[in-house]
């Protein structure tokens, strides 16, 4: 089953040493953010901000040279602001994707005390096998993590 | 010679413990694979796309011989778990970060004592609940030491041995750590800002996931002579130590991937997943890499030999003797995440390869140069941890694998089921029973972590190494049965 809004979801899929997710998008704005959100589902970290935790708003640019590595890029920069700047992002906007280059705002809250426990699970989003695909205007990928 | 019955195209038995999966697999393959495995492991391994990976190395350039699948082989990421492959650069061949990992230098280390596991049992809780209590454990968890600056830098160049300078390890240590725990070309240079950021507080944790600290008590006695040399006897306490380079090796790896998949396109490298990314071996990008890895592997040494630190501490503590007295001395620390040059025979010469091991050991038999004088005549000691629940194994490394495996041995037991499986089939208060009806002590840093390391999500580890035994490539030595676990 997939989770999330209609325009972009996740679900988990069958992987023996390490983790893996399913992705679909109507846009490439969407894949993004089922690829974040499929990340901290998977480390059963919440999308959600509440009232009394400061947002973060960071403008990024990942220059790759094509939408596996952008993605693979935009991961492993999430993982790393978790376990180094301890800021779960939650949300990506503004998205403006081309030619493998990922212009956007992503915006992040603090990591929470219950979640400590749970940021490290998970030391990169790898390239095995990755290959975003284009059906009928549906963009689909897997994605493994290493844990 | 007969086709496998299961029907795998191209696969073909070859021995009782030996399958080739032909060229003809996956167009471009270069070589063959070549999976030591049983008949049983064999089926576990064909359930996923484990042989396919075995295939997707056999295409890279300057392979060697043969893409070769240990025992414990399973589905990983890029190169197969429990994966060997060694590439010449005299035929063009390269180095693949997808072909160490992540862990970089990921290892176990063996601890052996003078204590009895039986006289002592008293003081086994004590003992589990005091390493707990130091050494950090699971996700998050930092080390107790910063490594900053230059402190970092000469980390990553001279390994354990800066923590011998530190006077948290002893001399003699590094005699009995693989490469004396520190790898030459180790150019901190090459090595980000943002991997040292991440690794800074990191040197001396366990960490989460598979990484582990167990109290062993040796079980069983296969090879007296070996386990003499090593310094084994039967009812021994032991410690045992798995972890790795932490969030400074995930760095490096993900940083060097970028310059490698340019660097896979740079030199027209066709390549069957971009996990292999990869560059020649004579190739700045290749050199730059190998000088990172080193770097790396030489902070996961350092982390090893921090945490015998804190273990010696701890028994110093509760025995109320000093740890030379309780004989707490490193049998030896094996790497099985790692890319190292070595000289092997190939077609009769002597050659300089570069041998990647992704999930397996290195086993270099007795008169090998690179041994210490203690185990000069009866081989490196081949350290395979399995299950919480089950045992680990010491094998002594035999001439076979040498000649057969590049000098390489399987690495555990492997995984049977995948993290989310076990978690959905596995319920956490029927592990810790099982456990304790087991009588293995057990302290875990998260209650998730512990199920998906139940013994039931990982192959049979007597399975696995029954293939070394029988192909006599690694040889029975000591079985060692756990009493107190402590995971991440």
């Amino acid at each position: 089953m997939y989770v999330n809004a209609p325009d972009y979801s996740w679900k988990p899929v069958a992987h023996t040493a390490d983790l893996a997710i399913a992705i679909t998008a109507s846009d490439r704005t969407g894949l993004f953010n089922a690829a974040l959100e499929g990340l901290l589902g998977t480390i059963d970290l919440k999308t959600d901000s509440r009232d009394d935790e400061k947002i973060k708003e960071f403008r990024i640019n990942i220059d790759a040279k094509v939408i596996e590595e952008t993605l693979v890029d935009f991961l492993n920069d999430c993982i790393y602001m978790m376990e180094v700047g301890e800021q779960v992002p939650f949300r990506l906007e503004d998205v403006v994707y081309n030619d493998g280059v990922l212009q956007a705002i992503l915006k992040s809250r603090p990591v929470r005390e219950e979640e400590r426990t749970e940021i490290g699970h998970i030391k990169a989003a790898t390239y095995s096998s990755l290959e975003v695909k284009i059906n009928d205007g549906i963009y689909s990928a897997t994605i493994i993590f290493d844990t | 010679m007969t086709k496998w019955e299961l029907g795998i195209p191209h696969l073909t038995k070859e021995d009782e413990n030996l399958y080739r999966l032909g060229r003809e697999y996956l167009p471009g393959m270069r070589v063959p694979g070549l999976l030591y495995v049983s008949e049983k492991l064999m089926k576990q391994a064909s359930k996923d796309n484990a042989l396919s990976q075995v295939a997707n190395v056999a295409t890279l350039p300057g392979i060697v011989n043969a893409s070769l699948a240990m025992p414990d082989i399973h589905w990983g990421y890029g190169f197969v778990i429990g994966g060997v492959a060694a590439f010449d650069p005299r035929r063009k061949g390269i180095v693949s970060p997808g072909g160490v990992g992540y862990d970089i230098n990921c290892g176990v280390r063996l601890l052996s004592t003078h204590l009895d596991a039986d006289e002592n049992k008293k003081y086994i809780e004590p003992l589990v609940d005091t390493i707990f209590n130091t050494v950090p454990v699971g996700v998050g968890k930092g080390g107790r030491i910063p490594f900053k600056g230059k402190k970092m830098e000469r980390l990553l160049r001279d390994g354990a041995e800066a923590i011998v300078d530190e006077g948290l390890s002893w001399p003699e240590d590094l005699t009995y750590l693989e490469e004396g725990g520190a790898m030459d070309g180790a150019d901190p240079s090459q090595v980000t800002q943002r991997a040292m950021e991440r690794g800074k507080m990191q040197c001396g944790s366990l960490g989460a996931g598979n990484h582990f600290l167990e109290l062993q008590r040796v079980d069983e006695i296969f090879d007296q002579e070996a386990a003499n040399a090593y310094g084994l006897s039967r009812g021994m306490l032991t410690v045992m130590i798995h972890t790795g380079s932490r969030g400074l090796g995930h760095q490096t790896c993900d940083d060097q991937l970028k310059v490698m998949r340019d660097a896979a396109r740079k030199y027209e490298i066709s390549l069957p997943d971009r996990q292999l990314a990869c560059a020649p071996l004579d190739s700045r990008e290749g050199r730059d890499y190998v000088s990172a890895m080193a770097c790396a592997a030489n902070f996961a040494w350092a982390n090893r030999s921090i945490l015998v630190h804190l273990v010696r501490n701890s028994f110093e503590k509760v025995l109320g003797q000093s740890a030379e007295a309780l004989g707490l001395h490193i049998v030896y620390d094996v790497a099985h995440n790692i890319a190292k040059w070595e000289v092997h025979e190939v077609d009769g010469k002597r050659t300089r390869l570069l041998v990647h091991r992704k999930g397996a050991t290195r086993a270099f038999p007795a008169g090998h140069k690179d041994l210490p004088d203690r185990y000069m005549n009866v081989g490196q000691p081949v350290l395979i941890p399995g299950d919480m629940g089950s045992a680990s194994w010491v094998l002594r490394a035999q001439p076979k694998a040498m000649e057969e495996t590049f000098g390489s041995a399987c690495h555990g037991a492997g995984r049977a089921m995948g993290r989310r499986e076990a978690k959905r089939k596995i319920d956490i208060s029927d592990l810790i029973k099982q456990m304790d009806r087991r009588g293995i002590i057990v302290r875990a840093g998260s209650k998730k972590g512990l199920v998906e390391e139940a013994p039931e999500a990982y192959k049979d580890v007597d399975a696995v190494v029954d293939v070394m035994h029988e192909t006599g490539i690694s040889t029975r030595v000591a079985r060692m049965k756990p009493l107190a676990v402590i995971k991440g």
